[in-house]
């Protein structure tokens, strides 16, 4: 009988079989992560839910991202950072809605998260700007823990090794000792930083916020987000503040949209468009996407809208 | 019996003093009257009316409760409700009872000179009360020389307990959480520690006036206290005297042990002025033939009365006199009124709180008690030190870099007890213009180095800062027409360690009434 193959062709075959068993076993891990890759390039970055309440949007829009199970895990300290820095109403869309973060406490609590916080640095006195928010009775209506950082003893020094200018900075402990940190911004206008949304939201979550102005606003915003990462983002776009922002009271638009994501320069990009502004003239977004903390081109960024 | 009745009224007065000091805080949602004790004192009343030249009815109205009672019982106010007495009471028990002296023969009658003195400087305008009477005295002292370092302990121990449990357990949240929920009120003590100027003096009076004790009890009351002179002028024959039954024999128990010195040569007499009622002297006689009661008469009147000198009471109100003069010679007098408008420039950062009447009523009635710096959330209320001259001295003055008027607050207008701060809603702050903010750009990193910063702006609460693009970036202004002083723009401004935005007085409205403020702001 012929022989099938050629000694030549089977030493060839041998070794590319041989050659890539090992290969496997030895790059294994990082092959699975290739494919994990692969498979979440098909999972959309943005989930952008928009008719219905604000509390029925908090749920389609993290339905979009594959539901709340896959963020909060039974048994896992789940901490939530709104944006509650001013003593104003709802009305006035200078604070992330009150409904909006009860919607994911809910969603938190079905999901049997064993502790549920909220916590904000605010710009203003911390429990009157909850109060006002409407935060403070969400909170107790629900029995989550609302906590004001305006003590420096909550905060803890981190490393920022990839940071460009700030190197450490005082982060809230009670974020960085939970299993699932949601970041829950509003879009609006910002007399600073152009727009403030995920990245800018950060800035409540550490201590010595004056500093960042000093030293350069934009890039502390983005060599923040390389250290202290979001699991979740969950964009408030109910009702947004297109002018006299971050305070108010200004010119407000209901947008009646939530969004939720992973990425955040992809949702501060376009928390930009809705806003009225082009992502990359927003220096802290195009410096976090300099980062390579997400994708700024929103036309290479897979959306849903649900 | 009576006395230990007598004792724990005492106590209760003394821990509801210092409840409603501890309430006066952010947000002030009961509306409760908290400057009640500031406004028990007809001194307060008489003399910052007198001194304003107004009838502050709400002082008045209080402090005529004090009056009746004085005329009817004597100085029980003295005995039974002034929180400074029932201190000066406990402070003798803790620390003097074994060196006590016995009863001397007491420089009593200065009181009613240091009285007849403060009268006069209120005669003349000028606020001297402040300094000697006791419920601005102690209120003052519980204010700024009690919460702020028991802060600072609370947080020394806070410290000190995260250190040693390294975990998130916050001792003073802890413990405000817990007093506060008792109380069924937002915590008092906030986590957030207040710092006050001029401190230890305020401390240091009133431990001299607790170390006077060592010389004889309740010396204080004895012999300097003029809310005491007063409330015995107005107790020269109560109807409820002091009765000595036949079975006395003169033992002189009572004449030593009298706190206030109050009965003279032979026990049988008492001196109507002096005694506050406290009942020791019934406790005490062997003989058991002391007591109280009412009597319309007293045969001994005449011997017991009030025996002060004509001469030192011209003496006292000399001094008063040359007081008042000498205040009004200082230099910032001269600037405040320059020219027609009655406008105070004594000092560029001379910021008052919003609502405060003009610089020299205000003056005339702020008593220094201290309440609106308590209340006031962001600690920016601070004790004047020179800004304000002589004069001013203590008075509430708003420092932004400490703190800035925080736009939904109006607590310290409604319970100033003497109406300086006069109430005000939170909607018309928008035109209580306190001051005017000012940017060095020279300092400002948005002006001369090109960063991103307006945090100025982000802050503002009245748009009164806007930005223009300049070469290129974005700088800061200031509408003076919308800004009304309130100092958060300083306070929160990134540059150290004074801000290259600052508030100054010019451009307060303090001159004109709500009214034409009002209108002002509209035009």
């Amino acid at each position: 009988m012929e022989n099938k193959y050629s000694r030549r062709e089977f030493l060839r075959r041998a070794g590319i079989v041989g050659a890539s068993t090992c290969g496997f076993l030895l790059a294994g891990d990082e092959l699975l992560d290739i494919l994990e890759e692969a498979k979440a390039a098909r999972q959309p970055t943005l989930s952008i839910a928009s008719k219905g309440s604000p509390e029925h949007l908090v749920k389609k829009a993290i339905d979009g991202l594959g539901g709340i199970r896959k963020f909060v895990k039974k048994g896992s300290k789940v901490l939530i950072k709104p944006n509650l820095a001013w003593i104003r109403t709802p009305e006035t869309a200078a604070n992330t809605n009150p409904q909006v973060l009860a919607g994911i406490i809910k969603l938190c609590k079905a999901a049997g998260a064993s502790s549920i916080t909220v916590f904000d640095h605010s710009c203003d006195n911390g429990p009157a700007a909850f109060k006002a928010s409407g935060a403070a009775k969400v909170a107790s209506d629900l029995g989550v823990q609302l906590i004001s950082g305006h003590s420096r003893s909550l905060y803890k020094k981190i490393n920022i090794p990839k940071g460009k200018i700030l190197k450490s900075d005082e982060c809230a402990k009670l974020i960085l000792d939970a299993d699932c940190f949601i970041n829950v911004p509003i879009a609006k206008v910002h007399g600073g930083a152009g727009i403030t949304a995920s990245l800018k939201n950060m800035m409540g979550t550490n201590w010595n916020r004056q500093a960042w102005h000093q030293n350069g606003l934009d890039q502390c915003i983005a060599d923040y987000s390389t250290a202290v990462k979001p699991d979740l983002i969950i964009l408030d776009a109910v009702r947004i503040l297109l002018t006299r922002g971050p305070k108010g009271p200004g010119e407000t638009k209901d947008v009646g949209q939530v969004i939720a994501s992973t990425d955040p320069v992809a949702i501060d990009a376009y928390a930009a468009t809705l806003l009225g502004k082009e992502p990359s003239s927003i220096g802290h977004i195009t410096a976090a996407a300099a980062h390579g903390l997400g994708q700024i081109n929103l036309k290479k960024v897979t959306i849903k809208k649900v | 019996m009576t006395k230990t009745v007598r004792r724990i009224c005492q106590i209760i007065f003394l821990a509801f003093f210092l409840v409603l000091i501890l309430i006066t805080a952010y947000p002030f949602e009961h509306n409760l009257a908290t400057d009640f004790f500031v406004q028990l004192s007809p001194l307060v009343a008489l003399g910052a009316s007198i001194a304003s030249r107004t009838l502050i009815w709400e002082a008045i109205s209080f402090s005529l409760i004090i009056i009746v009672l004085s005329i009817i019982l004597g100085r029980v106010f003295c005995g039974w409700i002034c929180p400074l007495g029932t201190t000066l009471d406990i402070s003798d028990v803790l620390f003097f009872q074994n060196r006590r002296k016995k009863a001397s023969n007491s420089p009593r009658k200065i009181k009613y000179y240091i009285l007849s003195g403060l009268f006069m400087t209120a005669l003349f305008s000028t606020q001297a009360i402040y300094l000697l009477d006791p419920m601005c005295l102690f209120t003052r002292t519980v204010v700024l020389a009690f919460i702020a370092p028991v802060q600072m302990m609370l947080k020394w121990l806070n410290e000190l307990g995260t250190a040693w449990s390294s975990g998130t357990f916050e001792p003073t949240i802890w413990l405000g959480t817990k007093i506060s929920s008792f109380l069924g009120m937002r915590p008092f003590i906030s986590n957030t520690q207040v710092y006050f100027r001029s401190s230890l003096i305020v401390f240091a009076i009133f431990a001299t006036i607790i170390g006077l004790n060592s010389i004889s009890r309740r010396f204080w009351c004895r012999n300097l206290c003029p809310l005491g002179a007063l409330l015995g002028l107005f107790s020269l024959s109560p109807i409820l005297k002091r009765k000595v039954g036949i079975k006395c024999n003169e033992c002189s128990r009572c004449t030593t042990d009298c706190k206030m010195d109050a009965i003279p040569k032979t026990p049988r007499l008492t001196q109507a002025t002096e005694c506050i009622v406290c009942f020791d002297c019934v406790e005490i006689c062997p003989q058991n033939t002391v007591s109280f009661g009412i009597r319309l008469k007293s045969e001994r009147h005449k011997e017991t009365a009030l025996d002060i000198s004509r001469r030192h009471v011209l003496q006292g109100a000399g001094i008063g006199l040359a007081f008042a003069a000498l205040v009004k010679v200082d230099p910032a007098r001269k600037l405040a009124i320059n020219g027609e408008m009655p406008i105070k420039l004594s000092s560029d950062t001379l910021i008052r709180p919003p609502g405060s009447v003009a610089e020299d009523k205000f003056i005339a009635r702020c008593v220094r008690c201290g309440m609106c710096m308590k209340a006031c959330p962001t600690n920016g209320l601070q004790p004047a030190f020179h800004e304000a001259g002589i004069e001013g001295f203590w008075t509430p003055i708003l420092m932004p870099r400490i703190g800035y008027c925080q736009e939904d607050c109006n607590i310290c207008g409604s319970i100033c007890p003497t109406n300086a701060i006069e109430p005000f809603g939170t909607a018309e702050k928008k035109h209580i213009f306190i001051g005017t903010a000012c940017i060095d750009r020279s300092k400002c990193i948005a002006w001369y180095a090109d960063k991103k910063c307006l945090v100025c702006d982000e802050h503002c609460s009245y748009k009164a800062i806007y930005w223009k693009v300049v070469d290129g970036n974005n700088r800061p202004f200031v509408n003076e027409k919308k800004c009304v002083g309130c100092g958060i723009c300083e306070a929160k401004c990134p540059i150290q360690p004074s801000a290259a935005i600052r508030v100054f007085s010019y451009g307060d409205k303090r001159h004109m009434t709500r009214d034409e403020q009002k209108t002002w702001s509209e035009n």
